[in-house]
């Protein structure tokens, strides 16, 4: 059977779709792509920071989808499947390029963006995204992955263990003490006026 | 049944409350009455609420939407191979491609490099087949020291005299370096005349011969440098016994006038 024969589109089920690659439609794989590309692309984003090292990686993350489609058994969501290729190899571009991701937050060296601000001024959204951006960099790698599974994707603690392969209080206990570092860069910045009075 | 949770179990379902994700009512009621009755937990919870209107305000900058018009294209050129990293074959290739012209422009400079380079000037000594010794030299840049004066000897002290060299080999002067004990004969032509001078040397050869102008600009020279192993003296003292008295005289003569 052909494409057309399967009547598939960017809409079919990912199930049908899986079928129809492994049936040798290997065109049908251009749908799953299409499909979770942002999605893909933000996950690992949101673990790298960097824009051209997720490009790499999203290419990659879906190079391995096509390679291994063929084995996948659907014993759980096809996209958790995705999601834990995309994990694994964003941990693993962070172990490798030892990234700062343990950054300490010294209080007694508290800086400002521009000391001569006043609390009551408001960010701009590049100072807002400067600030995350450094904020989850502060973020150790696993609970960097717990943080953004939770809070972005809103994953269940369920699946977030799943794909740790980590417990589910475990993974409760990484997400609070994330935001707590979260909490602790913005304070020692002297941000926590600021974001008052926005 | 009303489920109780600890207080760790309360304090870290606090983001999940603020950002209204529990489902479990328990829960709710009991983190509620915690806050209420408890002002550290209180608290926790105001600084948590801070930090999630900081992230519900702040995101990151995302790529234009183009990018994820050609990504599909890009990850297909990768899959079907237009993009793979290259084999060790054709790292090889690639390898020569680097290794070819690195290695041209190294044998070029050693090339350049010896023919450039310094070069030592040999002297060279002939014999003449006719008894006669004629000396060649080359040029040199390299100056010779002078003998001490106590190296200068006469025909006569020919035992002090020591040679590597068999007396039937032809004299030549190599390495300045060497050692040898040498005798050298320096004559000199001056207006056709017969007159020679001749110089006896024992030891290095004199810089100022080996560098005389007229030999390092090629022409003829007017002092000819005649090296001779020692040894060969006796063949000397032979042929002027040979000589008649008055050739012997005449030639002594000389000697006397050359001070020697």
């Amino acid at each position: 059977m052909n494409l057309s024969e399967y009547n598939l589109n960017i809409n079919s089920d990912d199930a049908e779709l899986i079928d129809a690659f492994k049936d040798g439609e290997k065109n049908a794989f251009n749908f799953l792509v299409r499909k979770y590309q942002k999605r893909v692309y933000w996950i690992i984003r949101k673990m790298v920071l960097d824009h051209d090292d997720a490009d790499d990686i999203t290419q990659e993350v879906f190079l391995k989808l096509y390679k291994s489609l063929d084995e996948f058994r659907g014993e759980s969501k096809f996209f958790t499947y995705v999601y834990k290729i995309a994990i694994n190899y964003s941990l693993n571009h962070l172990n490798k390029n030892k990234k700062i991701i343990n950054r300490k937050v010294d209080i007694e060296n508290v800086y400002l963006i521009s000391p001569e601000r006043r609390a009551d001024e408001i960010m701009n959204d590049t100072e807002k995204t400067k600030m995350l951006e450094e904020a989850i960099e502060c973020l150790p790698e696993q609970q960097r992955a717990v943080f953004n599974m939770r809070y972005y994707d809103n994953l269940t603690y369920e699946e977030i263990s799943g794909i740790l392969n980590k417990s589910v209080g475990g993974m409760k206990a990484n997400y609070f003490h994330a935001i707590k570092k979260i909490e602790k860069f913005l304070r020692c910045h002297k941000k926590f006026e600021v974001i008052e009075n926005n | 049944m009303k489920t109780t949770f600890s207080k760790e179990e309360l304090i870290h379902s606090l983001p999940d409350f603020i950002s209204d994700n529990i489902d479990d009512k328990d829960l709710i009621s009991q983190i509620e009455n915690e806050i209420n009755t408890n002002s550290g937990f209180k608290f926790e919870f105001d600084e948590l609420r801070k930090t999630f209107l900081f992230l519900n305000s702040a995101s990151l900058d995302g790529p234009q939407d183009s990018y994820f018009n050609n990504l599909p294209v890009r990850i297909n050129e990768k899959i079907n191979g237009k993009h793979v990293n290259p084999g060790f074959i054709e790292k090889l290739g690639l390898l020569w491609k680097i290794l070819i012209p690195a290695l041209s422009i190294i044998i070029i400079a050693v090339i350049l490099y010896n023919i450039f380079g310094d070069k030592d000037e040999e002297s060279k000594v002939t014999h003449d087949s006719n008894n006669q010794k004629v000396i060649e030299k080359n040029q040199t840049d390299n100056k010779i020291e002078p003998p001490p004066q106590n190296d200068l000897v006469t025909p006569d002290d020919k035992e002090k005299n020591t040679t590597d060299l068999p007396k039937d080999k032809p004299v030549k002067q190599g390495n300045r370096n060497k050692k040898h004990n040498r005798t050298i004969y320096e004559t000199k032509e001056e207006n056709n005349l017969s007159e020679e001078k001749v110089t006896i040397i024992q030891g290095k050869v004199y810089a100022d011969l080996i560098n005389d102008p007229d030999e390092t600009n090629g022409n003829e020279a007017e002092e000819d440098v005649l090296y001779i192993e020692d040894g060969e003296e006796d063949n000397l003292e032979e042929e002027f016994l040979k000589l008649t008295p008055e050739q012997q005289k005449e030639i002594i003569d000389n000697l006397n006038n050359t001070q020697i």
